[in-house]
């Protein structure tokens, strides 16, 4: 086994869920929302960038894994898998614009053995409006 | 109200490769190793008790809100919400196909008053049901 997959299959390192307090406010983080990250974004699922682009417009979920950065240093989020995410589109983000991401631990549970945290954070443009606002909640082993 | 919308893709490891490295394109402290951990090692996968090298969520529910964006236009992107369960695992290679609206909203619950309510589902390749959920949109007189 080489050394990468080693490090990859060892017990993640960090925080860990038993260490996550409700209430912890994480980010913020700030981007310039430029074309490049929008076609980047849209290759990558795939869907036609030209749309968004043509608009000016940043699809309303190229943000939403902003949960892993946000969470960065605060959980170690090792091998869990998502169980469920809502997204609420409140004005369109802007290509050119500067966004700040922010997020909040809501939430942290036990179910069927398994530990669950809820994340709740949204994106405000340059001008402090909050554009999306997102709720996830993942289990963490 | 609108027909269903639908999209079908193959979720390949190099689709799950890209997608994974957007995070960090974003933030560069984050960028992963390239060919590790559970959504690119099949070894790291298998470990975990993965089919395969295991597919982002976010990955195939940003199809949903793309296909909303592309019918809907604004009135989603000023108002539209969308709220999904992901129930089983999508990995390396499997076909899926995102349909929205093709039956009826399964949890009525899920849709605020005064908005307008599409089912949201995800199969793979075995006919599975991978994510459920809804969209919505608001009413038009209140958007």
């Amino acid at each position: 086994m080489s050394d990468a997959q080693q490090a990859a299959i060892a017990p993640p390192k960090g925080p860990s869920w038993d260490e996550l307090r409700v209430g912890l406010k994480v980010g913020p983080l700030s981007y310039l929302i430029t074309p490049e990250l929008v076609t980047s974004f849209c290759a990558a699922l795939p869907v036609d960038a030209a749309p968004y682009l043509a608009r000016g417009e940043m699809p309303a979920t190229m943000l939403a894994t902003d949960y892993i950065p946000l969470l960065h240093g605060t959980l170690e989020l090792g091998w869990g898998l998502m169980a469920r995410h809502s997204l609420k589109c409140l004005r369109p983000v802007r290509i050119g614009d500067t966004v700040t991401v922010t997020g909040e631990v809501t939430d942290k549970y036990e179910r069927k053995g398994r530990h669950y945290w809820t994340l709740r954070y949204e994106v405000k443009d340059s001008a402090g409006a909050t554009c999306l606002e997102n709720l996830i909640s993942c289990s963490v082993d | 109200m609108a027909a269903k919308l639908a999209t079908e893709f193959q979720m390949t490891q190099q689709a799950i490769d890209a997608f994974g490295a957007l995070v960090g394109q974003r933030a560069p402290q984050l960028k992963r190793t390239p060919g590790t951990g559970h959504h690119s090692d099949p070894a790291a996968a298998k470990s975990v008790g993965l089919r395969g090298p295991v597919a982002y969520s976010l990955h195939y529910y940003g199809h949903v809100a793309d296909l909303m964006t592309q019918r809907h236009g604004e009135r989603w992107l000023r108002g539209g919400e969308m709220a999904v369960a992901f129930i089983k695992p999508v990995c390396a290679g499997d076909d899926i196909r995102v349909v929205v609206g093709e039956r009826p909203v399964q949890r009525p619950e899920q849709v605020p008053n005064g908005s307008h309510g599409f089912q949201v589902d995800v199969y793979n390749q075995f006919g599975e049901l991978v994510a459920a959920g809804v969209a919505t949109l608001p009413d038009e007189a209140t958007s």
